[in-house]
């Protein structure tokens, strides 16, 4: 069944079609969270306010086809909200970055390969080195594979504001692998 | 295709979102801008390191409520499983069942058992309650009698007890009154005593300065006659 008769059948009362709507997109809201707060309890708090929201406000969906881009615009708002309401400052600009403990780690043994938690660890952090907006388009485009006009549609923004975020970002993140020495030749996967 | 245009074409290209006319275009401006290509190279191997990320895995699920809308004949099926399933089970639920709906009965109809002495009165309702035979005249007069004896009897030993009580009162007042007196009288006869002592002492010295002065006078007028 798909998203739009769920989100009807949840509208009318039928409270399973909820739940069904619950099982289907948590792990898709808690990715997009995890990778923007790079914590599971801030991932899974976010994901339980967006589904409260959805909760509460489905009712207000005037198109129930649109619930998709819907549901993402609301997790990226309350990411939004939440890194303004709590002033974190999780981008800071390259130049600190230069000794950065992940650089460090690199740089002691620029040879050995890294493992992938450490990867995962390594990636986390860099992507919280962005500008929430750059960093909401990048786990947008990389990990959620939603296409540009998709993107756009949730963020209410041109396509071509989406691409330019996407690449300044991306740049961003290329002068960070480049400091941290981080390339494809020192990877390795046990 | 210029510069202004490969540009915008990059993130198409990069993320195969380009259709097959512009991808020739802009592999056709790579090829002549290195530098270019350079760049989509660094950006695309970015993406690769992007990509090594490996899927984040969460095993919490969100608890939904979900409140269940039973109708009427679910609800009574739901409720039957509740009910025991052994003999002995049954038997003790509806003996407690039973012993329930007499108590509610009984306090609606206001059943009330006493003990008479003819046994036992069973009474329902909210009228008056039953009361025991009335007593003969002459057990009454028997009863009476025996509550004026009583009486009476009280009373005298009351009275007796008062007049005990009062003359033993009278009798410390007159000891105390009488003590009070001896002790006035004595106190009386001591001032008394005193002031007669006082007195005398004052004679005494009146009659040996009268004496001085009449030797005095005497000296001198022996004196004056010579």
């Amino acid at each position: 069944m798909r998203d739009a008769e769920l989100i009807e059948k949840f509208c009318r009362g039928d409270a399973q079609a909820f739940n069904r709507v619950v099982e289907r997109w948590q792990p898709r809201i808690q990715a997009v969270a995890y990778r923007y707060f790079n914590s599971h309890d801030e991932a899974m708090e976010m994901t339980q306010k967006t589904f409260i929201r959805v909760y509460k406000k489905a009712s207000t969906l005037d198109d129930y086809r649109k619930f998709k881009a819907w549901i993402y615009r609301i997790a990226n708002n309350l990411c939004l909200d939440e890194t303004k309401r709590a002033g974190r400052r999780r981008s800071s600009p390259v130049e600190t970055l230069r000794n950065h403990p992940a650089a460090k780690l690199d740089g002691d043994n620029p040879e050995r390969p890294l493992h992938q938690k450490e990867l995962e660890a390594i990636l986390q952090k860099a992507l919280q080195q962005l500008p929430p907006e750059q960093r909401m388009v990048i786990i947008m485009k990389e990990y959620q594979d939603l296409t540009f006009r998709e993107i756009a549609e949730i963020l209410e923004i041109p396509e071509s504001t989406v691409k330019s975020r996407l690449y300044y970002g991306l740049q961003k993140l290329r002068d960070i692998f480049d400091q941290w020495n981080l390339n494809k030749e020192n990877l390795y996967y046990e | 295709m210029n510069k202004q245009t490969a540009r915008e074409l990059l993130m198409d290209y990069l993320y195969d979102e380009i259709s097959k006319t512009d991808r020739e275009r802009l592999e056709n401006y790579m090829e002549t801008h290195p530098e270019f290509r350079r760049e989509v190279d660094e950006l695309r191997a970015t993406r690769s390191l992007l990509s090594k990320a490996p899927d984040v895995e969460m095993n919490e699920k969100i608890v939904v409520m979900n409140p269940q809308q039973r109708s009427f004949s679910e609800w009574c099926s739901q409720a039957a499983n509740l009910m025991p399933r052994s003999i002995w089970g049954k038997v003790t639920l509806s003996a407690a069942a039973c012993l329930v709906f007499l108590f509610v009965i009984a306090s609606i109809i206001n059943l009330s058992i006493q003990s008479t002495q003819n046994g036992f009165s069973v009474h329902l309702g909210y009228g008056n309650q039953p009361t025991e035979a009335a007593l003969s005249a002459k057990q009454v007069n028997v009863i009476t009698k025996k509550i004026h004896q009583q009486d009476v009897k009280t009373m005298a030993a009351y009275a007796a007890k008062l007049n005990r009580s009062n003359q033993q009162q009278l009798q410390q007042a007159e000891e105390h009154f009488e003590k009070k007196r001896i002790k006035d009288l004595e106190l009386f006869k001591q001032a008394l005593d005193q002031y007669q002592q006082k007195t005398n002492y004052q004679l005494l010295q009146t009659h040996r300065v009268m004496g001085q002065i009449v030797e005095s006078v005497a000296a001198n007028y022996k004196q004056n006659n010579k």
